[in-house]
């Protein structure tokens, strides 16, 4: 196995980036030439970084990281094998509201920023530390495919424009050339997503959460997230687009209805179902795992929402939507 | 004898100081010795600002930092430059972690001196409170042979105006290795300051979209080739580009370049002003 850390001892560190406005449904390439590694020795990416700013529009509460995704790909090797939301791969950092009269921000600590409600610009941060550092080889490049759901902002702002997303890989640069037929990590995201239209049980199937590989798949987390959006034609001020919050306007609650996990071979990883903020935990939504599954192992996840669901909308039938979004992230090993 | 004698004990020493604007002043020297006179460690070091009624930021004031002939500092560096915010509420404290990658070795009877600089952003009085974690050494410990000791220094771009655009890079002595060994580099802080009448605020709208920048190294090697949105440079959770095994050889620096987009949103006069620091350690043999 190829020991990233003594090989990159004496590295230096590099940022890539490339930008992309997406509409509704856009599904667009990121520029290749701008996330390749162009130096002459290998480089790895430590984390991916997206940043997601929206039109400026009044927009009470609006988290974009249900909707735009991307899919991964490392020459032919794929780091999933469906689009995946940038909110379910690491924590979110809660996204700045600006004051656009003032342009002051409206809550404290720019560390983390609360949204407060006024004219505003919203921005989502999201951060991927991947769970072993992808090596790319002199000249390649870890090509993002990127693309935006149809999440209903234009209903409510029929004039609103694009996503400005930029996504950065942060990394490191070895400062000396790779030995061939090395072996390396690549990480590996499943999804398993369900649209809930009535209180129901929802259950992952088989081939969501699970490894189609031949070599062992280290799972390193379970993230769980509920995109929840309420929206109105015509009512822009009760839009909400939200990630974690549901209830009334005003980020009061964070809510995941009560969950079951357990493996392919039948071990309970919950003992029943239990509240969802107890299984993912509240501040980085993850559930630690630390687990090798075979070819063909996998997680099956079932989600209790019969209890109800959050409102989406005051129309009959509404125009938003409650969704549950739940992420494996992992690791196989690859000799390039 | 206490296990605790074998490992040090828990000391926090700190203290506080008014700062009037435009004026340097320096903390009581005594709060800051440890009181048996015994050697001791530093492992974090925080700044607390306030500046009553008036909004703020770290950037107001700057800390200077001595170890008896040594300095830790080039100069007054920001509060906010050293390491992550721990609150930042505008109408109370804003407060700032500095969590040393080597803990400091003070001599016995020695002091880590702080000065701080109010820059006269605002004309408000600052009052800024310096406080270190600490742990104690076993009595009559030996006096290290050698020390690992942290080096701050930090580019402060020019205030640019919120609407037009504009370019600045850093010169070559801002983030430089200056001394004749090498230096490891911890992480590099990038922070952003908008001032108007209403006060001072580092937020996100700037950084992730008005200011664009490009890193690069003094041997031309490009950290960061595309001009690339400045919050996505330094991460949105502590304002910091992690460095894990970057060293700088003597007289090697990081040149930043700064564009400022230009925008047609209206803005009460604001001006921004970006802040990039380098913080890493070198080693020193202790004479």
């Amino acid at each position: 196995m190829f020991d990233i850390d003594k090989f990159f001892a004496d590295s230096f560190p590099v940022v890539l980036s490339a930008d992309a406005e997406l509409d509704e449904g856009d599904n667009k390439q990121l520029d290749v030439q701008s996330l390749s590694n162009f130096f002459d020795t290998p480089m790895v990416i430590d984390e991916i970084r997206t940043q997601i700013v929206t039109p400026n529009v009044e927009i009470e509460l609006g988290n974009f990281g249900g909707s735009v995704r991307f899919k991964l790909s490392l020459d032919r090797y794929a780091l999933s094998s469906v689009y995946i939301p940038v909110g379910c791969l690491g924590p979110t950092f809660d996204g700045a509201t600006i004051d656009s009269t003032t342009y002051q921000a409206t809550s404290n600590s720019p560390e983390s920023l609360n949204g407060a409600f006024a004219d505003a610009y919203f921005m989502g941060f999201f951060r991927w530390k991947l769970p072993r550092p992808l090596v790319v080889p002199a000249g390649m490049a870890l090509e993002a495919k990127i693309s935006r759901e149809i999440d209903g902002l234009t209903v409510a702002y029929p004039s609103a424009g694009p996503l400005s997303v930029n996504v950065a890989y942060a990394g490191r640069v070895a400062r000396r050339q790779m030995p061939s037929g090395v072996t390396i990590p690549i990480p590996w995201v499943g999804l398993f997503e369900n649209q809930f239209t009535t209180p129901s049980v929802a259950i992952s199937d088989q081939l969501d959460l699970y490894n189609p590989f031949q070599q062992p798949l280290t799972v390193q987390r379970l993230i769980g997230r509920w995109w929840n959006a309420y929206l109105a034609t015509g009512l822009p001020d009760a839009t909400r687009i939200a990630l974690d919050t549901t209830g009334t306007l005003g980020r009061d609650s964070i809510d995941f209805p009560p969950t079951q996990v357990k493996l392919f071979n039948g071990f309970y990883v919950t003992n029943g179902f239990i509240p969802g903020c107890s299984v993912f935990e509240s501040n980085t939504r993850s559930l630690g795992v630390n687990v090798d599954l075979d070819r063909g192992e996998g997680f099956e996840i079932s989600i209790d929402a019969t209890s109800g669901l959050p409102s989406t909308g005051p129309d009959n039938p509404p125009l938003g939507y409650n969704r549950s979004l739940v992420t494996m992230i992992g690791w196989r090993n690859q000799t390039l | 004898m206490n296990d605790l004698d074998s490992v040090g004990w828990p000391l926090v020493l700190s203290a506080e100081v008014t700062v009037p604007s435009q004026t340097t002043q320096r903390p009581p020297q005594l709060a800051l010795m440890n009181p048996t006179g015994e050697a001791f460690r530093i492992h974090e070091i925080r700044f607390t600002v306030n500046a009553g009624t008036a909004r703020t930021t770290g950037a107001v004031v700057g800390c200077k930092l001595d170890l008896g002939s040594v300095a830790l500092t080039r100069g007054f560096i920001p509060v906010w430059n050293f390491g992550r915010v721990i609150s930042y509420d505008q109408d109370l404290n804003l407060q700032f972690s500095w969590r040393l990658q080597h803990p400091i070795h003070i001599p016995a009877n020695g002091v880590l001196q702080p000065s701080f600089q109010h820059f006269g952003l605002i004309s408000d009085s600052v009052i800024v409170r310096v406080s270190y974690f600490c742990s104690t050494l076993p009595p009559h410990s030996p006096k290290p042979r050698k020390v690992r000791l942290p080096w701050v220094t930090a580019y402060i771009g020019k205030s640019f105006s919120y609407t037009a655009a504009d370019t600045d890079q850093s010169r070559e002595t801002d983030l430089l290795n200056s001394f004749d060994t090498d230096l490891q580099i911890s992480r590099l802080v990038g922070r952003v300051n908008v001032f108007s009448a209403a006060g001072g605020n580092n937020f996100s709208l700037v950084g992730s979209q008005l200011l664009l920048t490009r890193i690069t190294l003094s041997n031309g090697d490009p950290l960061v080739r595309t001009l690339t949105p400045f919050q996505q440079i330094f991460g949105e959770d502590g304002r910091a580009w992690e460095q894990r095994n970057t060293i700088l050889k003597p007289q090697q620096f990081f040149q930043v370049f700064v564009e400022k987009q230009l925008t047609t949103d209206v803005a009460p006069q604001a001006l921004i002003q970006p802040y990039v620091s380098m913080v890493g350690y070198r080693e020193l043999e202790v004479e």
